[in-house]
């Protein structure tokens, strides 16, 4: 038989009416009577002739259906709901493979896009549509469900006829045959039962020798008559009993309770064989001849129907009266709202019958038509389930006659809305009729036509189905969508989008009705189509629900699994993530088990971030400031450089090739036993929530060195845990620790961490190195070296230098003096030695060097024995000498005595540490030690300490200084200081309390007796005081630069070693008259010294190139006066708390005219020229090379009485007090010698004289330090005091010193000479003589 | 005509924005939205149809001046209530709108997907607008939607 028509279960129904005593046989074998038959139901052999209207044809398969007489109830809709839920519950999902789906696998490749045919429904499905035909029978409008037939059963033990007859009573009859709904008209057979096991069986012709009498079709069928060593039949009566026989069967029938025992075991085969021959045999025969004979006659009904004048009378509106009588009786039940009912003798119900009986024998022309005329009446009629049933059966006969497909199509659309028309009026069961017919609908596309019309419908069926699903119940409306969904995705070009869409909704429906299963399946196969296409949204409500939905179905990993992806996009807003985070923590506390989550993406560990910071680099730390020193410090390498042999230092160059101890060195990062090493990682909050990470530590592993073992139960690290709290979107920065306890080699493998006290989960670490770029294959692809900064090597335990600053001042004023210590603790477990520092500002540090052990008193009490009193009240002037400091280049690096030369493991040594504010500003000072272990190890040959400390410098006293030439004698020149110091601090008052001068050719002095002592300054007020300097005694000019003779060079030996020659001298000047501080002393001089004293900066050490040429030695050991002098001014405040020293370096009174000659070509040897003479701004400075004094008495007695013209000889010298130039002048009167002539008596008694004998000079040179005495006349005509004046000395030209020799000698003329500052001032009183001479 | 949603999606059929307006403060909840998200994306199967059905047309008729195809695709699918309609730029960047379900002039839905084309390419005419990326954060182009669908310039 035809699928379709299968699907459908039409069949024959044959009524079964039985005794209690019959019934009572059967329950023997644990089943009722209509359970005995129930099996017997389809046959495909029967070859019986048939004639319903032409000619006859052979009807071979037969359906029945066996119903006994109180199972003709319609299931209610809740019944027939729970059964579908069972059903569906009942099948096994496969359990879906979710990792598949997790993979996001394509979509495409999972579906049979383009083949054509609708997929294969779901197991499940095929069932449920026989659970809906099974639900949906004995309505009102099925005429196919009502009896064709009736069997009466009864025992054989029984009096028979009257049995019989009582059975057909009305009160065994169900209620269609008692409303008259269903035809009375039908074959019956008479059956008699006999229990084999309780009688032999009797012969069956005395048996049924009474009923045969009273009817035609009779038969004894005996059961039970199984032998007991006989095996027991397969039970085929169970599966043959309707799912819902116990909701069909009339409410306080005896029904057999459903029993767990298996059915039929009394039977044996012959039993089982009788009865079925008794079906197929009798019963068929019997009904196919009374089904023939029906339609034979209701034929002939409907042909008087058909007449003229049933016609007209149906138009006039006289319509239902088809056999007089029989009018269809409006329902009682429908209160409100007439719906027709018809009876049996109706003539629709009796078309319906024709079309039916018809349709069972295969007579599908008749049953069409009848069909037709029936529908057209119950349109009329408005009776729009009955209407759509026979609509429904037209379709399927046209189907089954191979008509018009348009008509089935228009017959099965009106089937539809018409039950949905119907639907309003009755409740929802019309509705699952209209589904009935949609899947119908399905069937008869998948059907019918070719392969490519079947696909063009089945768009048509998925939106039929779609549009159904909004009919029904959830579960339906599941299925039907789930059904649709598979039609999308079998179209030509598969409609993926809908595919999915659909099973999200049946996904939707399922879970609505608690079908978890199914739902998580529909779900996860729409989640494909869904995945990283942008559809972010879509994703999230998917995973959300998968993740809700499997925990619930207690498959807890999927279900973490999915809220995972959720926390991966955190791209949600926050209410969202909330709910997320809730969920899954619920998820998690109930299921402790699975907290530990491998994969949680949150935090986020940025691994481009990762640094580890060893003890001796401190490689990094940005938790740090930016002013720590670490190896990222651009002032590291130029401080530890030089601490490092230069064979590690540099790293060779193209010639030498690479450095090998650097290029074979162990790996930069080692760790030693004991010592705690860092990770600074960055972690990130991707979420808009709060994160609380609790237990974050690093996850290491430690490989024992050989020969290393471990105790058990003792850890080979420890580590560290932190606890952060990252707001929303908040990022930090961890520091995270191990220490290793044993040798070997540490590997940071990751983090471990626990999310807000329910999540555990890690992460691992990978560092990338560089992108390598050596062959084809790694230039196009992305391919980076192995970065090995996380596995280290940890050796044996080694010295740990720790070094602090003890008494360090925050601020300092300028020029500040303050003693700090170094202490410095061995924290290591061996010992160390060979300590060096540098530091970065060696101007402010004077490091190892301790004051003298005097105190303050008996420094006081020295320096007052050598007390040379001055003014009042008294300056303090002392003079001491010292031997210089041989020359030093780099004070930035030292190194530190050690107490016998090493520190011991826990040893502390405290060195002091002298300050002094060198500069303004804020000042970080760098320290770096770097030490040694006493016991080398070849992976870590040195251990560096850097150490840094802030320092503000605010403004003490400002100092202003001059120096001008005094009066002196021309060899010895004098010069005037000046010195003007203004308090610049905010709110100190402070007080100068010495002024030190340090030199080894010069001296101060006070400018006169009366000098002021200063007064302690004010923040505002300045001091202005005036020292003379003058040259040493016993200190020679310096010589004139020239090039060294070769006697000097050749016979040093000769001469007494310079060191021993050349003193510096110290003179202080104490304003105090107590207190007074060498200047020799440490740390003074030591700053002093440092004053110039270079920062190391960035650059340093770069230019230094180590194969570079040295310069020769040789010509430095030329002693050579120093002559410049420094300032060195002592203050304090008030309290005496503060206390510093400004200093003045390298002041020359002197200054050479001249720049350096410049060193000679590195290349050719040869000595460059000088710039040229006239680049040279000199005019400024030239007047005052030459020194000017006049000689001459200072009076003089004249007689003018004996000559009017007094004449006196004056003597100008003039001293070339330049060292290094030749100097031309002219000397001229001024006025010449019209002022000489022109001059009266007439003049001012202390007017000028003139000048009389040499008046003009032209063109003089002088050499370095050579003299000139000009003799000139000085005339007066009168009494009075003179000064002497009115000429000029002019420098007019200069060149070189020591270059006249040579031709290439410079002349610089100047273009106008220039006038030298007169000479002082003399006063020449002439006395007039003439009355004593009188 | 009364908007429920507008879409605009991207070449490779990505969200660009998706917005839902709503006469209440209900609607505008997480699910409201969601159900638009689905209701567009499975619109973009009928715009695939549309759009080779239009192929398909154009090549039947004449083959000489090319395919001329109208970005405007008309009525794509009802869902339940709700109309969704379709348009779809040469640079195969779609635009979707959904429709309470009321009846509405083609001429009219037309004028206004070409509206809100024109104020997505000034969108993405801007230099400093990365190439298909989502528009949520272009606040002119929200305001000028926003104007487009309160004030019913269309």
């Amino acid at each position: 038989m035809d699928e379709v028509v299968e699907n459908q279960g039409f069949a024959a129904v044959v009524m079964v009416l039985s005794t209690p005593e019959a019934e009572a046989i059967c329950q023997k074998s644990n089943m009722s009577v209509t359970d005995l038959f129930r099996p017997f139901t389809s046959f495909n052999d029967l070859n019986l002739s048939a004639q319903t209207g032409g000619e006859q044809y052979r009807v071979k398969t037969f359906e029945l259906r066996f119903v006994h007489a109180k199972e003709f109830n319609e299931v209610p809709k809740e019944v027939s709901d729970q059964h579908f839920q069972q059903l569906v519950a009942s099948h096994e999902v496969e359990d879906v493979d979710l990792r598949a789906n997790l993979e996001y696998m394509s979509a495409k490749d999972n579906f049979t896009t383009g083949s054509g045919i609708v997929p294969d429904s779901k197991p499940w499905f095929h069932d449920f549509r026989k659970l809906l035909v099974e639900s949906l029978r004995n309505g009102e409008q099925c005429t196919l469900d009502h009896p064709v037939a009736c069997v009466l059963v009864a025992a054989s033990t029984q009096g028979q006829v009257q049995v019989m007859n009582s059975l057909l009573s009305a009160s065994n009859q169900p209620a269609i045959l008692r409303d008259g709904l269903a035809d009375h008209n039908t074959a019956r057979s008479y059956v008699l039962l006999h229990d084999c096991s309780a009688s032999p069986p009797p012969n069956e012709k005395t048996a049924l020798i009474e009923l045969q009498k009273a009817y035609n079709s009779c038969q004894l069928i005996p059961i039970n008559s199984r032998e007991k060593d006989a095996p027991v039949l397969a039970d085929m009566w169970t599966p043959s009993r309707p799912a819902m026989l116990s909701a069909m069967t009339q409410k306080g029938a005896d029904d057999a309770p459903p029993s767990a025992e298996p059915r039929g075991t009394l039977l044996s085969v012959d039993d089982v064989e009788r009865v079925r021959e008794y079906v197929k045999g009798t019963l068929c025969k019997q009904m196919v001849a009374h089904l023939q004979a029906r339609v034979t006659q209701l034929s002939a009904v409907r042909a008087s129907r058909q007449g003229l004048q049933n016609k007209i009378r149906s138009w006039l509106g006289g319509k239902k009266g088809g056999e007089g009588s029989a009018s269809p009786a409006m329902s009682p039940v429908s209160a409100g709202r007439k719906l027709p009912r018809y009876t049996s003798n109706a003539i629709e119900a009796q078309m319906m019958k024709l079309a039916d009986y018809a349709f069972l024998l295969r007579d599908y022309g008749i049953a069409l038509k009848s069909y037709r005329d029936a529908g057209l009446e119950f349109k009329s009629d408005k009776a729009w389930r009955h209407y759509a049933l026979s609509q429904e059966m037209a379709a399927l006969c046209i189907y089954l006659t191979d008509g018009s497909r348009r008509d089935m199509d228009e017959a099965l659309e009106k089937a539809t809305t018409s039950y949905i028309k119907a639907r309003s009026s009755n409740g929802d069961r019309a509705a699952r009729h209209a589904t009935r017919a949609v899947l119908l609908q399905m069937d008869l596309l998948r059907k019918g036509g070719n392969k490519q019309q079947v696909r063009e419908r089945v768009r048509e069926v998925a939106f039929a189905l779609v549009g159904q699903s909004t009919e029904e119940s959830n579960l339906c409306a599941a299925l039907l969508l789930e059904q649709a969904a598979l039609c999308f995705s079998s179209m030509p070009s598969a409609k993926l989008r809908q595919y999915s869409f659909h099973l999200i909704l049946a996904g939707y429906h399922y879970i609505s009705c608690s079908q978890r299963r199914h739902a998580v399946r529909a779900y996860s196969s729409a989640l494909g189509i869904y995945m990283s296409k942008g559809w972010t949204h879509i994703e999230d409500h998917i995973h959300f629900t998968l993740g809700r939905n499997c925990a619930t179905l207690g498959r807890i990993e999927t279900a973490i699994g999915f809220f995972l992806r959720l926390l991966r996009h955190s791209r949600q807003p926050q209410e969202r993530q909330e709910t997320f985070m809730k969920e899954l923590s619920t998820i998690l506390r109930a299921n402790s088990q699975h907290s530990q989550l491998p994969n949680l993406p949150l935090p986020r560990f940025n691994q481009r971030s990762i640094k580890v910071i060893l003890n001796d680099h401190m490689q990094v730390s940005r938790l740090a400031p930016s002013d720590v020193l670490c190896a990222a410090h651009p002032l590291w390498a130029p401080l530890v450089k030089p601490l490092l042999p230069p064979a590690e230092a540099t790293s060779g160059n193209w010639l030498t090739g690479g450095n090998k101890s650097s290029t074979t060195a162990a790996p930069t990062s080692i760790c030693v036993v004991g010592e705690w090493i860092y990770l600074e990682v960055d972690i990130e909050n991707p979420m808009h929530l709060k994160l609380n990470i609790t237990n974050l530590r690093l996850l290491c592993s430690l490989k024992l060195a050989d020969g290393v073992t471990a105790e058990p139960g003792e850890d080979p690290f420890k580590v560290d845990a932190h606890e952060v709290e990252l707001a929303a979107g908040g990022r930090r920065l961890a520091r995270l620790g191990v220490c290793p306890n044993k040798e070997g080699e540490l590997r940071i493998e990751g983090a471990g961490w626990t999310l807000n006290g329910v999540a555990h989960s890690s992460t691992k670490f990978e560092l990338q190195g560089r992108r390598l770029n050596k062959t084809k294959a790694h230039r196009m692809g992305k391919m980076y070296s192995f970065d090995q900064s996380l596995i280290m090597p940890v050796i044996p335990p080694m010295p740990l230098l720790k070094a602090e600053i003890e008494g360090m001042p925050e601020t300092m004023m300028l020029g500040q003096r303050h003693r700090a210590e170094l202490v410095l603790t061995n924290v290591g477990r061996t010992p160390l030695s060979s300590l060096r520092l540098r530091l970065s500002q060696p101007a402010f540090c004077v490091v190892g060097e301790d004051a003298p052990s005097t105190s303050i008193e008996a420094a006081a009490e020295q320096a007052a024995a050598a007390v040379d009193g001055i003014g009042e009240p008294v300056l303090l002037l002392h003079q001491r000498t010292a031997v210089p400091p041989a020359p030093k280049k780099d004070w930035a690096t030292l190194s530190l005595p050690l107490p016998n030369g090493e520190l011991k493991p826990g040893q502390t040594a405290r060195v002091p540490l002298w300050l002094r504010a060198n500069s303004l500003g804020a000042h970080t000072l760098h320290y770096i030690f770097c030490y040694e272990p006493t016991s080398p190890s070849k992976m870590l040959k040195r251990r560096l300490c850097p150490v840094s400390q802030k320092v503000i410098v605010q403004p003490a006293l400002a100092i202003r200084h001059f120096i001008r030439r005094g009066r002196g004698t021309t060899e010895n020149p004098g010069f005037v200081l000046g010195l003007t110091l203004r308090n610049t601090s905010s709110g100190t008052r402070l007080c100068l309390s010495q002024l030190s001068c340090v030199s080894q050719s010069w001296q101060i002095k006070h400018l006169c007796k009366s000098a002021k002592r200063p007064e302690p300054l004010q923040p505002g007020e300045d001091f202005t005081i005036y020292l003379r300097v003058t040259r040493q005694e016993g200190v020679p000019m310096a010589p004139p630069p020239k090039p060294a003779p070769p006697a000097v060079a050749a016979k040093p030996s000769n001469e007494q070693p310079a060191a021993a020659e050349v003193t510096i001298t110290h003179f202080e000047l104490n304003f105090t008259g107590q207190g007074v501080v060498d200047s020799r002393d440490v740390p003074l001089l030591s700053f002093l010294e440092r004053e110039k004293a270079p920062r190391v900066t960035t650059d340093t050490g770069n230019d230094e190139n180590p194969y570079a040429r040295k310069p020769k030695k040789g010509s430095e050991a030329e002693p050579k006066i120093d002559e410049t002098f420094s300032i060195v001014l002592h203050y304090k405040d008030d309290s005496g708390a503060v206390v510093g020293q400004l200093q003045l370096v390298d002041l020359v009174p002197q200054p050479a005219l001249l720049p350096p000659p410049p060193a000679p070509d590195k290349r050719s040897g040869k000595v460059r020229p000088r710039r040229p003479l006239k680049e040279l701004d000199l005019s400024s400075r030239l007047p005052s090379m030459l020194a000017l004094t006049l000689d001459c008495a200072k009076s003089s007695e004249h007689s003018f009485a004996a000559s009017p013209l007094c004449t006196q000889p004056v003597f100008l010298r003039v001293v070339n007090s330049s060292s290094e130039i030749d100097v031309c002048f002219t000397f001229e009167v001024l006025g010449g010698p019209d002022r000489a002539t022109n001059l009266t008596t007439a003049s001012a008694p202390s007017g000028e004289p003139i000048w009389l004998g040499l008046t003009t000079l032209s063109r003089e040179w002088l050499r370095p330090g050579e003299k000139k005495l000009l003799a000139l006349t000085a005339g007066m005509w009168a009494v009075g005091k003179y000064t002497l004046d009115g000429f000029r000395v002019a420098v007019c030209a200069w060149r070189l010193a020591g270059e006249i020799e040579t031709s290439s000698a410079e002349v610089v003329e100047l273009e106008k000479p220039i006038s030298c500052p007169p000479p002082p001032t003399r006063v020449l009183e002439i006395v007039d003589m003439s009355d004593i001479s009188d | 005509m009364v908007l429920a949603s507008i879409a605009v999606i991207g070449k490779e059929h990505n969200p660009l924005y998706i917005r839902a307006f709503s006469r209440s403060q209900q609607d505008q909840s997480e699910e409201s939205l969601l159900r638009f998200h689905f209701i567009v994306h499975t619109a973009l199967d009928f715009v695939e149809d549309k759009i080779a059905a239009q192929r398909n047309a154009a090549q039947g008729s004449s083959s000489s001046s090319g395919p001329k195809l109208d970005p405007y695709l008309g009525l794509l699918y009802p869902i339940e209530d709700l109309r969704v309609y379709g348009y779809a730029s040469t640079s195969k960047v779609k635009f979707i709108a959904v429709l309470d379900d009321e009846d509405v002039k083609d001429a009219q839905m037309n004028a206004f997907f070409r509206r809100l084309h024109g104020l997505y390419v000034d969108t993405v005419c801007n230099p400093f607008h990365p190439p298909n990326t989502e528009l949520y954060d272009c606040a002119k182009f929200q305001r000028q939607v926003d104007r487009l669908v309160d004030a019913g310039l269309y």
